[in-house]
């Protein structure tokens, strides 16, 4: 038996854990450089707002309605996940994290059990421990279980797809919404009348594999009640690019270095947490397409002769290939780099002319010196000079105009000894 | 223990472990086999990973109960309260810490000057203090 398990309005919700001042207040969460809005709860939903919202539009009307905002705290909602998913553990003997706020839980089906009972005793334990709401969607597939999961909503947040008038519930339930019918297959669907979840439970599954893939085969299957969908496999990361937009313009290259610099250290460390290296580096720079002005946009890439996973090499031809598409008096607002062609690097053999295997040896405990302590202390704590091109002034916001715009953050209530909440 | 001796065990710790087992004269230790881990304060203090969390307590009125001004509370929010408990509750809008006294079913919350009775909708107790860690 399958459980999905989600939690409401999460980024809100985890917003209000440390408010209690804002226990009946609307709230909701702003993308990065507090663009649009990501998240809201039930209250700030019913005056009207939603997702996608551009903030700055609406920031008028948001406060003239008292309702609270703020900018993404990821640091407090990864936190808060992990706990959700400590609890998960604890219930059901297999766990299958799906993203940040969702997680799927994998049930033996046994004899004479109530799982809506599980079901609830969970979801009671997240609100005591948390104090995250969350909606329980319990049935055999993977599939189904995201159904119910909606459908819990308005179930008191729990829903057994065996509990449930099955047929009635897939003939209300428009086909676009299935997990894994996405805008192109919901489309196909529709030309052939297929508008509802019961319509493509009965399709034939030889038509459902020709015309919608192996994919909506497994989808087919799994509205019958078969677990067709696998547990994700572990599979190796194709690339790992990191990008942000700039709160300001940036004009000058050694400001575009600096935040290179800071985008690739990141990617590295991602690179390295997989224990992968990498072969091939882009580097993307662009000015902002909805502004007024001259518009930029160049990406160039450089092959490397070998697998790399050692930071000041990936960065020197990083910061050469920025040089190379920087243009001057143009209004950039966004860098990123990518790392592609990863692959395990446990080659021994090098080329014959290589020079490198001897610093390779060097290097590599060099990288691990460098990680372990910035796990330690902090990302952040070392880096290369070119980090540091403007002079090392202390972290000071304003001072940076390529830093990420995040004017509503809350404190990192969980992870740092410095911000935690008060009592009285 | 002085302050200072257990400050120097605690930072001894860190190479500590890099000094277990260590063959200075070439026979073993007569302590091999006995060696254990070190006192772990986060074993001690943080039983349930997923519900606990640390609060710094702003006022002084709880002095008197034990909780000084300044203080960090570990608190568990999924312990169940008893009577004269020390409890973070939320109460009007506001994070408090208090003693919880229960009595013939009922329940209210004191500290050193005043008491607080439960109003509905506005009063919940959020977790139970565990451990209060004070630094000098």
């Amino acid at each position: 038996m399958v459980f999905h398990i989600d939690g409401n309005s999460f980024y809100a919700s985890c917003e209000r854990i440390f408010r209690p001042d804002l226990y009946h207040t609307p709230i909701c969460v702003l993308s990065n450089n507090d663009g649009i809005i990501v998240a809201l709860d039930s209250e700030c939903r019913k005056l009207g707002f939603k997702r996608g919202d551009v903030f700055y539009k609406n920031r008028e009307k948001l406060k003239k309605h008292g309702v609270a905002v703020f900018s993404s705290n990821y640091t407090l909602y990864a936190d808060i996940s992990a706990r959700m998913n400590i609890i998960y553990n604890r219930f059901a003997p297999e766990v299958e994290i799906y993203s940040i706020d969702e997680s799927f839980l994998f049930f033996p089906d046994w004899e004479n059990v109530n799982y809506s009972d599980i079901g609830f005793q969970i979801k009671e334990t997240v609100k005591t421990e948390t104090g995250i709401p969350v909606s329980v969607g319990i049935a055999p597939s993977k599939t189904l279980a995201k159904m119910c999961n909606k459908l819990a909503k308005k179930h008191d947040g729990i829903c057994d797809w065996n509990t449930v008038n099955q047929d009635e519930e897939l003939k209300n339930y428009p086909v676009e919404y299935i997990w894994g019918v996405g805008y192109s297959k919901a489309k196909f669907l529709k030309k052939h009348g297929i508008t509802t979840a019961y319509s493509l439970k009965n399709y034939d599954l030889i038509k459902a594999k020709k015309f919608l893939t192996v994919n909506g085969y497994r989808t087919v299957q799994e509205l019958n009640g078969i677990a067709a969908i696998d547990k994700i496999k572990e599979k190796a990361r194709q690339v790992i690019s990191v990008s942000r937009s700039f709160k300001a313009p940036v004009y000058e290259i050694k400001d575009i270095i600096t935040a290179l610099s800071e985008y690739t250290q990141e990617a590295v460390a991602r690179m390295r947490d997989e224990k992968l290296s990498c072969k091939f580096i882009s580097v993307y720079l662009m000015t902002n397409a909805n502004a007024k002005g001259d518009q930029y946009f160049n990406t160039l890439s450089a092959e490397l002769p070998y697998l790399s996973a050692y930071l000041p090499e990936i960065q020197g031809v990083a910061n050469d290939l920025a040089k190379k598409i920087y243009r001057p008096n143009y209004k950039f607002r966004k860098v990123m780099i990518a790392l592609t062609g990863l692959d395990y690097d446990n080659s021994r053999q090098y080329d014959l002319f290589d020079q490198s295997c001897k610093t390779k040896e060097n290097n590599e405990p060099l990288m691990q010196a460098f990680d372990t302590i910035n796990n330690k202390y902090g990302r952040g704590t070392l880096k290369l000079g070119c980090g540091c091109l403007n002079g090392n002034k202390p972290q000071e916001e304003g001072q940076d105009p390529w830093k990420l715009r995040r004017d509503y953050l809350s404190p990192r209530y969980t992870t740092n000894i410095n911000e935690i909440p008060k009592v009285y | 223990m002085t302050t200072l001796h257990l400050y120097s065990i605690i930072k001894g710790m860190e190479y500590r472990d890099s000094y277990i087992g260590q063959k200075m004269s070439g026979f073993a230790s007569p302590s091999q086999g006995y060696e254990e881990q070190g006192i772990d304060l986060n074993r001690l203090i943080f039983k349930n990973l997923s519900s606990t969390y640390c609060f710094r307590l702003e006022t002084a009125e709880m002095a008197d109960l034990g909780l000084p001004k300044g203080a960090l509370l570990v608190v568990d929010r999924s312990a169940s309260p008893y009577n004269d408990a020390f409890g973070i509750i939320r109460h009007e809008n506001n994070f408090l810490c208090r003693q919880i006294k229960k009595y013939n079913g009922n329940i209210y919350f004191k500290n050193g000057c005043e008491i607080i009775y439960p109003i509905v909708n506005e009063t919940e107790i959020i977790g139970i203090v565990t451990a209060c860690i004070q630094e000098f």
